[in-house]
């Protein structure tokens, strides 16, 4: 991607159209806490292929990660920081201040939202945040102009003296297009910090900040124009779609499948707040149905009803009504909606296919999956396990509850105050999540002395996301050891009296261990400590020999528990209903000999060609 | 022109990588490319699928999703996967899939049924228009000791279908000999093996 000369073509996704933006503006400070879809910027930028590196850093939260970019931001240089939707929440605290107190060098929020929800325990739309951080946002309607604003996003805040968030679907982080590469501009040097005293916002400097900021709003949708923001397609008049970027395309195919391209008008302002509304009014005269074309609650819906209303037109308006407020709104749904909108006969729909979904899984030697099988085992079916973030949430069925950070040990915390003993209550936190958020959980529950079994699942990487590293990741990704936290230190220096170290590869022990802990009472703490073995398995095995797996047919009484149960996705139906291992997925984990009640599966170790 | 073409199958199997493949050698031979993945499965055994949208007139509005019926090319590495995508099929698509069935593991657990290849091939063909089903997976095994290269064989045979051809060239052109040889072998199987 850095080899790209102006005008040079590469396909790249949503997210990596953003890293080449912010390349091209001279970004100096790059930070994230990791999250599907938005995670690859951040990661295509620390590249250290990266002939201009900026500073990247991987934040402990999404809290923290905006408030090392304010500060970078308010000493003078570009800072940028990517989260996903809900990540925002965590930062929802600091992004409050940005607006009121302003910053100085151009600074960029990069949201990746999930519509949809296919990487997220929710869909909610971070858009809604716009009106009351009062950060003004943009949203992308194609990855070039991804590439585009993240290009020009730094400068317009620089002059602007407001943070700007650039909010973009999966479906464009993970979209993929041909991008045209621009020339790569010069980054700020010397930067320092400026004594400010708007930066102290209280009392009445909070209020005349707050003016402040509302009279910079209002003003900036004046700069639409100038600044490329607002588009509009068609040639007809009598009703005008007014659409968010990240549908233009749709609506625009839509259009053109029904046959409407000289009935309608579409408008679009990747500025969706503040909205430039004095663009609309030209627009309006002649309009008389006005259809919102809008994902989730529908932002723009919400916003300009009441600019509708007072304009002095008299229109039919279409949004919510026709269009879904939850989900991913594909092209089948708009060009549906429209075709309702505009009286037309719908396009012939295909047939469906029902088919079971497919969860995802633990991979092929993950230690969770033992972890799971003799955990489930020793709680019985009345046992609660409370869920948490990460992998460990992947096959849903284990967690009794999964919402956001941290939500594991700290709702368990209420649960073994109501159940009061009656039932055995245990919660999973990752180690990611324990830094991002758990930290403080941990400290009250052994304060409180909660009384649960807390498993911290320590396979020391951000694995869900892509491997990144992490304070307690005991080596870098090509195997070399590093310093790190130590985590068992941080835990007790929390509080935590009852620390035991667990290996769930070695079921039987763990096993023993499972009993034992789940015996006791108050706040106890399981360290399962397994690196994640796809990253394991990344480094090179300086060993000569490898380990066959073998399902011995004639032992194989077909009880189930490694295909059903166990369910390791390299336990594959064979002849006769008898599993066999699929050599190309094992991991030489071994986990599934211990697993077979009948010693029906061997181990050869042969040596490697 | 405007070809709508649709690659899935379960994380690891190479989904992404493929779909990569194909647009760098689109956009290399001059299409203008949109589309979108769908990653959620990726690494995790579950769906992945990559839409991947081409023409040859850079001003026409594409969206990232196809619309119905109106799928060109489907390629379904697992054989179960593509019958996501049904509603996109109709007389004009033509899909290649895999024989092999990966049960998903909350059907194995519950004892639940899972369509077979016979069944998957039966639903494909109530929809498209040409069904090509191919043992890429264990001819990928069997010829060239890697079940990666299942996709590869895949790709072959439905680029060489959909007239592609140019498509076809750049693959080949940058991918190693194991791949090329894969593509290849596609390419020849699917010859006169509709279902």
């Amino acid at each position: 991607m850095f080899d790209l000369k102006p005008g040079d073509r590469a396909a790249l996704t949503g997210a990596g159209a953003a890293a080449l933006g912010a390349y091209e503006a001279g970004v100096g400070f790059v930070t994230t806490y990791p999250g599907s879809p938005i995670t690859e910027t951040f990661d295509l930028l620390a590249d250290p292929a990266n002939p201009r590196p900026a500073i990247c850093r991987l934040s402990i939260n999404e809290h923290v990660a905006f408030h090392a970019a304010l500060g970078f931001s308010l000493a003078g240089g570009r800072s940028l920081v990517t989260m996903k939707h809900v990540g925002f929440n965590v930062a929802a605290d600091p992004a409050h201040y940005a607006g009121y107190t302003g910053i100085r060098g151009g600074m960029v929020i990069l949201i990746g939202t999930d519509p949809g929800a296919t990487c997220s325990t929710g869909e909610y739309d971070v858009r809604f945040y716009a009106f009351h951080t009062h950060l003004p946002l943009l949203e992308p309607a194609s990855g070039q102009d991804v590439h585009d604003i993240l290009r020009e996003a730094f400068a317009w805040s620089e002059a602007d003296g407001l943070p700007y968030v650039v909010a973009i679907p999966a479906g464009t982080c993970y979209g993929i297009e041909g991008i045209t590469a621009g020339p790569a501009r010069e980054r700020q040097d010397g930067t320092r910090f400026e004594a400010d005293p708007d930066l102290t916002n209280v009392g009445r400097r909070a209020v005349a900040n707050h003016a402040r900021l509302l009279a910079k709003l209002d003003s900036l949708k004046y700069l639409s124009t100038d600044r490329h923001l607002f588009r509009t397609f068609g040639s007809g008049h009598g009703t005008l779609i007014l659409t968010s970027g990240a549908h233009l395309a749709r609506v625009r195919e839509a259009v053109r499948i029904l046959k409407a391209e000289d009935d309608v008008m579409i408008a679009v302002s990747l500025l969706t707040h503040p909205y430039p509304t004095h663009l609309l009014d030209p627009l309006l005269r002649e309009a008389r149905r006005i259809v919102f074309v809008e994902d989730l609650g529908g932002p723009l819906e919400f916003s300009l009803s009441r600019f509708l209303l007072t304009s002095g037109g008299s229109f039919e308006i279409h949004g919510k009504d026709l269009f879904p407020a939850y989900g991913a709104l594909d092209l089948g749904t708009v060009t549906r909606g429209l075709a309702a909108a505009l009286g037309r006969p719908a396009p012939e729909r295909g047939s469906p296919c029902e088919l079971p979904e497919r969860e995802g899984t633990f991979c092929p030697g993950c230690a969770y999956r033992p972890f799971f099988h003799a955990l489930t085992e020793a709680l019985g079916p009345d046992g609660v396990i409370g869920g948490d973030i990460g992998c460990s949430s992947l096959p849903p069925h284990f967690s009794s509850w999964l919402t956001c950070m941290n939500s594991g040990t700290s709702i368990a915390a209420g649960v073994t105050l109501a159940v009061a003993g009656r039932q055995t209550v245990v919660s999973l936190i990752g180690d990611s999540t324990l830094l991002h958020s758990g930290l403080q959980t941990i400290l009250e529950a052994a304060a409180t002395d909660s009384n649960q079994v807390c498993f911290v699942l320590y396979n020391h990487w951000t694995a869900m996301t892509g491997h990144q590293e992490l304070p307690v990741s005991p080596r870098s990704p090509d195997g070399t050891p590093v310093s790190h936290l130590d985590i068992q230190a941080l835990l007790r220096s929390l509080g935590v009296r009852s620390l035991e170290l667990a290996d769930p590869t070695r079921l039987d022990a763990f096993r023993s261990l499972l009993k034992r802990v789940l015996a006791g009472s108050g706040f106890r703490v399981v360290l399962v400590e397994r690196e994640c073995r796809l990253q394991e398995r990344r480094r090179p095995d300086p060993s000569p020999w490898k380990t066959l797996t073998h399902l011995e047919a004639e032992r194989c009484r077909e009880c189930g528990v490694c295909y059903e149960r166990f369910s390791c996705p390299a336990i594959i139906p064979g002849t006769d209903g008898i599993p066999s291992i699929d050599e190309a997925l094992c991991t030489e984990c071994g986990v599934c000999r211990q697993v077979c009640p009948h010693g029906a599966i061997f181990a050869a170790r042969v040596k490697r060609p | 022109m405007i070809r709508n073409l649709v690659i899935t199958g379960i994380g690891g199997q190479g989904v992404v990588s493929c779909a990569a493949l194909l647009r760098w050698a689109a956009l290399a031979a001059g299409y203008t490319l949109t589309g979108s993945d769908n990653r959620g499965g990726a690494q995790r055994l579950g769906h992945v699928a990559a839409v991947i949208r081409l023409t040859d007139e850079p001003d026409t509005p594409l969206a990232p999703d196809i619309p119905d019926l109106c799928c060109d090319l489907l390629i379904s590495l697992e054989a179960s996967e593509g019958l996501r995508y049904a509603s996109i099929l109709g007389p004009r698509s033509l899909v290649i899939h895999d024989s092999r069935i990966v049960v998903p593991t909350n059907q194995r657990r519950n004892r639940l049924p899972y369509p077979d290849a016979d069944a998957c091939t039966t639903a494909y063909r109530e929809r498209a228009g040409r069904v090509i089903r191919i043992d890429a997976d264990r001819s990928a095994r069997e010829r060239f000791g890697k079940a990666v290269l299942g996709g590869m064989i895949l790709m072959g045979a439905g680029l060489g279908h959909a007239g592609l051809l140019n498509i076809s060239e750049y693959i080949l052109s940058s991918i190693d000999n194991d791949s090329a040889a894969a593509f290849a072998f596609g390419r020849g199987l699917a010859t006169g093996a509709d279902a």
